[in-house]
């Protein structure tokens, strides 16, 4: 019921105010806003009007009892009045009428929370306008989703930290993986090349600290490895990545618009350990506008040996074989020479100059044939256990009496040095060679040391030792001979044991020293090894094995027949009509033997191949007292010819004429009995010293 | 702009796509920020471009983004941030939309600086009256739209909205005749 007590137009308080109270004077409710009527009616059936006050409400503040006089003496207070029979409060304040003796209750309904709108059935139109109580509820919800909007916020950021400490440690192992790689990585910036990382192999390469190296430009960190031409290309290549433009880079064959790479000498700071390096540079976009390069720098040294000595071993089967057929071509060409010269100076002896003039020109002719040889195929000296010691002391004699006096010559000998099995000869001509080759590389003088030491070497130093053949691991002596004159060039290192290659001048060399020391010593199953610097030097390093080496070549046999060391003397044999078959497919060396025998008083049959042999051994079977054979003759060679005579005639001797036998022939020849060794190309001499010697022995 | 309706465009995003999609919408966007409080203000220009990333990267017209956005703003993010109030404003859609004014007189007088739009309901019936939309903001149309649609939902009675004045023809503001059942 709304009452007008204070003279307001009709309906004016209970809009203003629909939750309003009017208490008498006896303390009973008399008035009461629509609002607060409805609440009251669903709790009491019937609204508030006529109720004692203190029966429906209780006071909670201020802590009084709610009768007329008491509330009069609080009107200054703030109010809270709760219903006794649910959790409806009022808050407000009291205002006293005199007119009338009323006290007038105008406040609005207690909420905290929008819940309680609900649960009391509220609306916004419970509420007058002017009420804040829905914008304090507004606001305390607000409150609310700033709390949870708090929550969700370090939730996420929960989870990002999570994620991002999981990336951390992926970056960590990474980064830790990187460190430890061999390979150089560079990281920088492509707009202005300044280094943000490099790992550990990286700064030991450019030797500058993690530290220092952070911010220093890349160009200026690799600057002094470039060459001219390298060096333009890479400033290209980095003004190229500082451009926003896709440019495609023409600055190398094997460039595109986003990579560059070149190869990088590292001399170091002693002779002989150039280090070898290729340099890749990637550009690579890592969020779109952050463009970043990284420089790879990867040691390619062993690779580069291992494939250089790859190229040269093949190059060098090829020369091998191309020798080979070479000198056993001389040889023949060189052999009815040789043989007739014997016969010319009888015939002509007015001519003697001129034959000695041919004897000596055939004579190196067959020096040169047999270096070509001891390259191609090695060579099978008289090997015996022997102290190189004694040999550099004579080397070292040698070279210091005859060698211009500006060259210093420093021996440097380990006290106990192993003894090797090797043909002394032989390794006096390697070290001769070598140290020859050391005087020519300082025409103005220098130093020139010769060292030997012995040296155990296991698979890892085998492996990294940039030898011309691979090394196995053994037991070795080491001889080195090293110069400190003007070095070879790298391009050219590869080809100095090829056979005829010399930097000298025609009259100087003929380009077989090199190639026959390595032909020796391959022939010792060792190993050769060379190392130059441009302008420091060169060292040539020879590796014996020792007799505890697995590798080491067997004591040979002596062989059964003197290898050219008959003389030219002159003839002081006669035959008797005795029967020689010659057999070779050379028809000027079956014509040449065939005149040289019947002058002889021999009785010569000649073939012209291993089949035809046997035809004519078993034609004259009877009267055959001698074969003089060619090893290397097609259709039935030498080793199949005789292997048949052994069976027909086991007790005729034979001459073998060969320039070279290989090692497997070899073994199977020295199985068979009056078997004599002629190498050719041979003179007259010699062949009339073999015959001698075979049918004496016979 | 209300955090909360760039709130309400990321719970949207996410509850029909996938979180790795609003990432690529914020990322197109060009914004970093994590999380949207609900009462901050945001630039209205970081809004529009929300808008118009997630239309790019859904493949979805604007104004359809914006529709769909103002039932979702009714049906869940009004619903889970003021439940409460919502459901006091009013017993039916008449109710609600003749409260709507006032409500957000409210809101402007709590935040002066977010700026809410101004409304005005006119030509009030039983079942349909005229809503005066006044906006400094261009475009948000739909999305009045869809807010209208969203309560027809909310309040299970399907309504009608159509537009006869529009700003952007010369008038002072927009004009919508929401019909109801």
């Amino acid at each position: 019921m709304a009452v007008n007590y204070i003279n307001l137009p009709p309906g004016m308080l209970e809009r203003l105010f629909p939750f309003h109270l009017g208490i008498d004077k006896s303390g009973v409710v008399v008035s009461a806003g629509s609002s607060i009527s409805q609440k009251c009616t669903e709790i009491s059936g019937r609204g508030l009007v006529s109720y004692p006050v203190d029966s429906v409400f209780h006071c909670v503040n201020p802590k009084i009892n709610l009768s007329f006089e008491e509330i009069k003496q609080n009107l200054n207070l703030l109010f809270l009045l709760q219903h006794k029979l649910h959790s409806c409060q009022l808050r407000g304040q009291f205002v006293y009428i005199p007119d009338g003796e009323l006290l007038l209750f105008l406040g609005s309904p207690w909420l905290t929370t929008t819940q309680q709108l609900e649960e009391m059935c509220l609306s916004f139109d419970s509420f007058a306008l002017h009420d804040a109580t829905l914008d304090m509820l507004h606001v305390h919800q607000a409150s609310l989703n700033a709390i949870e909007d708090a929550h969700l916020l370090a939730n996420k950021l929960k989870q990002k930290n999570i994620k991002l400490q999981e990336r951390t440690d992926q970056l960590r192992g990474a980064l830790s993986t990187l460190e430890r790689i061999q390979e150089g990585v560079f990281i920088f910036q492509s707009d202005d090349s300044r280094i943000t990382y490099a790992n550990i192999s990286a700064c030991d390469f450019v030797k500058v600290t993690k530290e220092d190296i952070v911010g220093k430009s890349f160009l200026s960190i690799v600057d002094h490895f470039l060459d001219e031409k390298s060096r333009n290309e890479l400033s290209g290549f980095l003004a190229q990545c500082c451009s926003h433009d896709k440019v495609k880079a023409d600055i190398d064959s094997h460039s595109t618009a986003k990579s560059w790479g070149c190869r990088l000498i590292d001399h170091g700071t002693e002779a002989h350990q150039d280090r070898i390096y290729d340099l890749v540079l990637q550009q690579v976009n890592y969020n779109e506008g952050v463009r970043t390069t990284i420089a790879t720098l990867r040691d390619v040294t062993l690779q580069v040996a291992t494939d250089r000595a790859s190229r040269r071993n093949e190059r060098m089967d090829s020369i091998g074989a191309l020798a080979s057929g070479i000198a056993h071509d001389l040889n023949n060409a060189l052999a009815p020479i040789s043989i007739s010269i014997g016969s010319l100076y009888r015939r002509y002896p007015e001519q003697s100059e001129i034959f000695d003039l041919m004897s000596m020109s055939v004579q190196r002719a067959a020096d040169m044939v047999r270096q070509l040889l001891t390259f191609s195929k090695g060579v099978e000296g008289n090997l015996v256990q022997a102290n190189v010691q004694t040999l550099i002391d004579e080397i070292s004699r040698l070279i210091k009496s005859t060698f211009p006096k500006n060259i210093d010559i420093k021996v440097k000998l380990d006290s106990q040095l192993p003894l090797v099995f090797a043909d002394v000869t032989q390794i006096h001509q390697v070290l001769l060679n070598l140290c020859v080759n050391a005087r020519d590389a300082m025409p103005n003088g220098g130093t020139l040391a010769i060292r030997a030491f012995s040296r155990q070497v296991d698979q890892a130093y085998a492996a990294q030792i940039n030898s011309v053949d691979q090394m196995t691991p053994g037991h070795y002596l080491v001889l080195q001979v090293q110069d400190s004159g003007m070095g070879i060039p790298a391009d050219i290192l590869d080809k100095v044991f090829d056979p005829f290659f010399t930097t000298k001048s025609s009259d100087k060399g003929t380009g077989l020293g090199l190639s026959t020391v390595m032909g020796i010593v391959r022939g010792h199953k060792g190993f050769l090894q060379v190392a130059s610097a441009l302008g420091k030097g060169t060292v040539f390093t020879v590796y014996l094995p020792t007799p505890n080496t697995p590798n080491t070549p067997n004591t040979p046999n002596t062989p059964n027949t003197p290898m050219g060391s008959a003389s030219l003397l002159k003839p002081n044999i006669a035959g008797n009509g005795e029967r020689v078959l010659v057999v070779d497919d050379e028809r000027r060396i079956r014509d040449t033997m065939h005149s040289l025998l019947s002058e002889f008083g021999f009785t010569p049959i000649v073939a012209e191949d291993g089949a035809e042999g046997l035809l004519r051994v078993t034609e004259h079977r009877a009267g055959l007292r001698l074969i003089i054979t060619d090893m290397q003759m097609p259709n039935m060679d030498g080793l199949q010819f005789l292997s048949a005579v052994q069976r027909i005639l086991p007790t005729v001797p034979v001459v073998l004429c060969s320039g070279f036998i290989e090692e497997a022939v070899e073994s199977r020849i020295k199985q068979m009995n009056g078997l004599y060794r002629l190498n050719k190309p041979f003179s007259e001499a010699e062949l009339i010293q073999a015959i001698k010697l075979a049918l004496q022995l016979a | 702009m209300y955090g909360l309706v760039n709130k309400a465009i990321e719970q949207m995003v996410v509850m029909h796509h996938d979180e790795e999609t609003w990432e690529r919408i914020k990322a197109k966007a060009g914004t970093e920020i994590v999380v949207f409080i609900s009462n901050e203000s945001y630039p209205d220009e970081l809004t529009y471009a929300l808008v118009a990333a997630a239309s790019e990267v859904l493949q979805a017209p604007t104004e359809k983004l914006l529709h769909a956005f103002g039932e979702h703003w009714v049906l869940h993010t009004a619903q889970q941030s003021y439940g409460g109030l919502m459901r006091a404003a009013g017993r039916s859609i008449g109710e609600f939309l003749a409260n709507l004014p006032n409500f957000h007189a409210r809101v402007s007088m709590i935040y002066p600086k977010l700026k809410p739009p101004h409304f005005e309901c006119k030509d009030i019936s039983a079942n349909s009256l005229n809503l005066h939309y006044h906006s400094e903001r261009e475009g948000l149309q739909p999305f009045v739209v869809g807010l209208m649609v969203g309560l027809g939902k909310m309040f299970e009675t399907p309504v009608e909205v159509k537009q006869i004045l529009f700003k952007n023809q010369g008038n002072s503001h927009d004009v919508f005749t929401v019909t109801w059942c």
